[in-house]
């Protein structure tokens, strides 16, 4: 670490996490604590000074500021809020899991056709349904598996490619979620002051699929705060690493740059780096907006039910973009 | 818990009844932005000041009026947010102040045994 840049992107991650120590206060009660908490970070590691734990780090910034340092649940962020986060946490664990059995499924399926092919065509008086079902016409047999594993890897990977824009959808949904979830506070916890509004911030141990989204998309989610946790990007021909040059540039600059493939630590936390491989492609899969915190803001309207009306209406108008475009991927 | 960590929570308790002023006395020197402080806190002998203590405590500060904040844009990053004396903090200073010699010359003339010094 030598230079300002490094610095600062330290700091950004520092900060967020503590940040995310201090969730359970209303937004603007952690806005108004961290505000400036970044460059005052960078400068100190300027001076080659050591970031403390992110939690002990909140808990000094609570007692300095006078505030309780207890944790309790009724703050800004809800019990429901918690849960919503643990249960996708499960939920995206399970699909990463299921996404690497996909090939062994395809060279399933294409056996167990291909056996099936044979018991029909040959009227083979063998038992065993799964094997040998071909006879003496092992030849042919082989040629058909090759033709029907070409087949089932080919519509697997189409799967993949909806899957892909699956992704977007849920990402877009995770986003709205937690912006309707995190965006309301009973005022009267906290020295008489009232919070409102939300800021929305993917939780560290929740990563969704970013394969298929452009780098362009990935940096404005990156820089409004939505993805917290430090994101290394790495060109897919070359490995060379690109975060610098991503960090330096416009978000503009990397439209046509999309994600194709991604590592995420066996560890999440704020501080460890999601990998994500990039490559320049003619467009991105999608060109559905995934929305930040900016754009929904902007949007949206402070009062609950406003709020909820329009998360509604955002999301259907999502929905239907997403029917047209499966539609026309389907054909 | 060993002498010298001992001593660190000694410190850190004495500490915590004087951070306020400390902190309003560097700032009443120069508008200062939060790790500002902390250096100069340091540079007094202040060591083991832990530098959220000292954010924490430019906030409540702030919110109790004693002092003024404003941002200042940086070219090279994130904005730094520096604090300023009010009129209202200046007053509490000096009232602080006088409190601060007088507790100590009563503290200085317990510990030396001298009881006609205040």
């Amino acid at each position: 670490m030598s230079n300002i840049s490094d610095h600062l992107k330290v700091a950004a991650v520092f900060a967020e996490s503590v940040r995310r120590e201090l969730r359970h206060l209303p937004d603007d009660a952690v806005a108004d604590l961290t505000d400036g908490l970044e460059s005052d970070i960078a400068s100190s590691l300027l001076d080659g000074v050591k970031l403390a734990d992110p939690a002990e780090y909140a808990t000094d910034l609570l007692r300095g500021a006078g505030l309780s340092i207890e944790k309790q649940s009724t703050g800004g962020r809800s019990v429901v809020s918690e849960n919503y986060d643990r249960v996708l946490a499960v939920f995206a664990k399970a699909k990463t899991f299921t996404t690497g059995l996909a090939p062994a499924w395809w060279l399933t399926r294409a056996w167990v056709l291909t056996q099936v092919l044979g018991w029909v065509l040959n009227d083979s008086d063998d038992t065993r349904v799964l094997v040998g079902q071909w006879g003496e016409e092992k030849i042919l047999g082989v040629v058909v598996f090759v033709a029907v594993l070409y087949l089932s890897v080919v519509l697997g990977r189409r799967e993949v490619k909806k899957s892909r824009l699956r992704n977007v959808i849920t990402l877009s949904v995770v986003v709205a979620g937690a912006f309707l979830t995190t965006g309301q506070y009973q005022p009267g916890s906290n020295q008489g002051l009232s919070y409102s509004a939300a800021r929305i911030t993917l939780p560290c141990n929740l990563v969704p699929n970013f394969v298929g989204l452009s780098v362009m998309e990935m940096k404005n989610m990156q820089e409004s705060g939505v993805v917290s946790y430090a994101i290394d990007y790495y060109d897919k021909e070359t490995t060379a690493n690109m975060t610098q040059t991503i960090w330096n540039q416009p978000a503009t600059d990397f439209r046509k740059l999309i994600v194709v493939e991604q590592e995420n630590p066996s560890q999440m936390s704020c501080a460890t780096p999601v990998v994500l491989y990039v490559e320049e492609g003619a467009v991105a899969t999608t060109t559905i907006p995934v929305p930040t915190s900016s754009t929904i803001a902007s949007q949206l309207s402070t009062t609950t039910s406003s709020v909820v009306s329009r998360v509604i209406s955002t999301t259907s108008s999502v929905a239907k973009q997403v029917n047209k475009t499966t539609t026309s991927l389907s054909r | 818990m060993n002498i010298p960590q001992n001593r660190a929570v000694e410190r850190s308790q004495l500490l915590k009844g004087v951070l306020d002023l400390a902190v309003l006395a560097v700032v009443a020197e120069q508008d200062a932005y939060g790790y500002d402080v902390v250096r100069k806190l340091r540079t007094y002998g202040l060591n083991d000041v832990a530098e959220a203590s000292v954010y924490g405590t430019l906030r409540r500060l702030f919110s109790t009026g004693y002092l003024s904040s404003y941002v200042v844009p940086s070219e090279e990053g994130p904005h730094r947010k520096y604090y300023g004396m009010t009129a209202i903090g200046r007053e509490w200073l000096v009232e602080q102040q006088s409190q601060w010699i007088d507790f100590r010359n009563v503290i200085d003339a317990i510990i030396k045994n001298d009881e006609g010094v205040s």
